[in-house]
């Protein structure tokens, strides 16, 4: 029961961002026989270091979903960023429902509920790729270094994005 | 200074962050003794042991939900379709379905999208199909609901439902509860309303019942167990319903809610009364102060809502002894509708009082009424008895009354205060 109800949603999500995506990202099911697998690309924000990249991303599932959000993972490394782990794993607040947060943020940020969806996670992290949040880092190094060497930590980004590209 | 080193905040701060409260038993459990509750607090304050001893009087049953951080928004969400079946009033939860689409515009107001709401909207429908068929079907008693509600998604989606509905109205109507809150009325709701498993909070639960219990007509009434002065437990009025026949009890602990059932609960247990309409007048009229429980003008305007079908055509005699299967409790649920017989298409002889106490054995129903399946259709309206201009005039068939008065007569304990 659980996961047919969760299938129909993520049909439904999928044919909005389809129909209708948000500028710079595009989303959906790997294949269509697992609604639970999803692959994202976003476009690196204009304006940031991560500008001319393109991230890929997976997105999985649980079977109870909306009512637990997804995880995501940027696949294919380079994305060096505070709240991005070393193994591509995202570490944002919308991602955690309140009380349930491993990094505990201190302010009022957006958490997980059941009337977030896949659009707002990806809006949320092509915002946080702009803005990365050094409260509760996920990769300590990426994090220090955006504190305190902002340029070196700029040229790092860029050089992954290039590495990225195959350039 | 910190009294913990680095590390040992750390790994403290990964045990609390792991940390998964052991709760056991169902998400609802059956309905049990109350003074299991008392049980529990026999060797603790004075207080609360000599309160739980009273409840366990007042109330003699409860039932137990899992404190997972749900069973606040869970006992209202199943005291809701429980009260609902127990009525067994098709009409009403026919309403009731639509209501709950209505309420459905609360989440477009606030801009919701229906590819965000729908899954947990029709989970609730679906419930409410469920106990129509039910009531239909002539379900005994409401296990089907506790099945449904230990069905963990199903569970939650209704919840969930309830939980957008509330945020909706919360944001709508923010004027008259954000002085209550201590932080900004949109993190509140996406903080402690929305999210899955954040435990009901007062003005979460006042909310909840003014959105979508209020309209239901239900009662809501919870019973604080604390340790304030006092031998019972205090109650508190949630909804502007004044507590009726169909009032949701809820037992508030610190933290935690359940259902509680008070002793005579009219509701779950129509008396057995025999009553008839007659379309003649000279029959006097049903005495109300002569009864020892409330008579519900609008119940009783139901025909046959509480007219007892295995009586008067008892066993021996009964042309359909497998109508109403007669549980051994002197209480229970009249079935809908399965012996109606409306008046106008009954025998000649019930036309007139002086022929019915001629022939005094013949079943109050005509036996062509009684034919129909249990669960055909309500008669249309328009074969109901007229009434005079003062309202439903309930009568008592003398033939009933005259030989069996203390059978049919609630004289017996249960019904005296």
């Amino acid at each position: 029961m659980a996961s047919s109800v969760a299938q129909k949603r993520l049909f439904h999500e999928y044919k909005n961002l389809s129909t209708n995506p948000p500028e710079g990202i595009t989303a959906g099911p790997v294949t269509e026989d697992d609604m639970f697998h999803w692959e994202a690309l976003i476009q690196g924000p204009e304006g940031t270091p991560f500008d001319g990249g393109v991230f890929a991303a997976e997105l999985k599932f649980p079977r109870d979903y909306p009512l637990s959000p997804p995880t995501m993972k940027f696949i294919g490394g380079g994305v060096w960023h505070p709240n991005v782990y070393p193994n591509g794993t995202v570490c944002i607040s919308i991602l955690h429902p309140p009380g349930d947060d491993p990094n505990h943020y201190e302010h009022a940020s957006e958490r997980w509920s059941p009337i977030q969806s896949v659009e707002k996670i990806l809006l949320s992290v092509m915002s946080m790729l702009a803005e990365p949040n050094d409260e509760s880092p996920a990769n300590v190094e990426a994090a220090k270094m955006w504190r305190e060497r902002r340029a070196e930590y700029e040229k790092k980004v860029r050089d992954e994005v290039k590495k990225g590209l195959g350039l | 200074m910190n009294p913990l080193s680095h590390d040992e905040m750390e790994r403290f701060q990964k045990l609390s962050n792991t940390y998964e409260p052991d709760v056991q038993g169902p998400l609802v459990s059956n309905k049990q003794s109350s003074h299991s509750i008392a049980l529990d607090y026999s060797n603790a304050d004075s207080t609360l042991a000599t309160k739980t001893n009273a409840l366990a009087v007042t109330h003699p049953e409860c039932r137990i939900m899992k404190g997972d951080g749900n069973c606040g928004w869970r006992a209202v969400a199943f005291g809701y379709f429980e009260t609902l079946f127990a009525l067994r009033d098709t009409i009403r939860i026919e309403a009731e379905i639509q209501r709950m689409k209505s309420l459905t515009a609360l989440l477009e107001q606030v801009g919701l999208s229906d590819s965000i709401y729908e899954i947990f909207v029709d989970t609730t429908e679906d419930v409410l199909n469920q106990t129509h068929a039910a009531i239909l079907g002539g379900a005994q008693d409401e296990s089907f609901l506790v099945e449904t509600f230990n069905e963990g998604y199903t569970s939650e989606a209704i919840i969930t439902h309830f939980r957008l509905l509330t945020s909706a109205w919360l944001k709508i109507n923010s004027s008259r509860y954000q002085a209550f809150l201590n932080m900004p009325l949109e993190s509140y709701c996406a903080t402690r309303i929305d999210p899955v498993k954040t435990e009901i909070d007062e003005i979460g639960l006042q909310a909840l019942v003014d959105c979508v219990i209020d309209g239901s007509g239900f009662g809501v009434e919870i019973l604080y167990l604390d340790r304030s002065q006092g031998d019972v437990v205090t109650p508190h009025q949630l909804s502007s319903n004044r507590p009726n026949d169909a009032t949701i009890r809820l037992l508030y602990r610190p933290g935690h809610y359940d259902i509680l059932y008070p002793a005579n609960n009219h509701l779950n247990m129509a008396p057995i009364v025999n009553l008839q309409y007659e379309m003649t007048s000279d029959y006097s009229p049903w005495d109300q102060s002569a009864l020892g429980f409330d008579v519900n003008s609008s119940l009783m305007a139901i025909p046959n809502l509480m007219q007892d079908p295995s009586f008067g055509m008892g066993a021996p005699m009964s042309p359909m002894p497998s109508v109403s299967p007669t549980p051994a409790s002197p209480f229970r649920m009249s079935p809908q509708q399965d012996v109606y017989s409306p008046p106008m298409h009954s025998s000649p002889m019930h036309s007139s009082p002086m022929q019915t106490h001629a022939i005094p054995s013949i079943p109050i129903s005509s036996p062509p009424a009684q034919l129909a399946p249990p669960s055909a259709a309500p008669p249309p309206m328009t074969s109901l008895p007229s009434r005079s201009s003062e309202g439903p005039q309930i009568r008592l068939n003398p033939l009933v009354m005259k030989p069996n008065l203390s059978r049919s007569l609630p004289v017996s304990p249960p019904f005296k205060k």
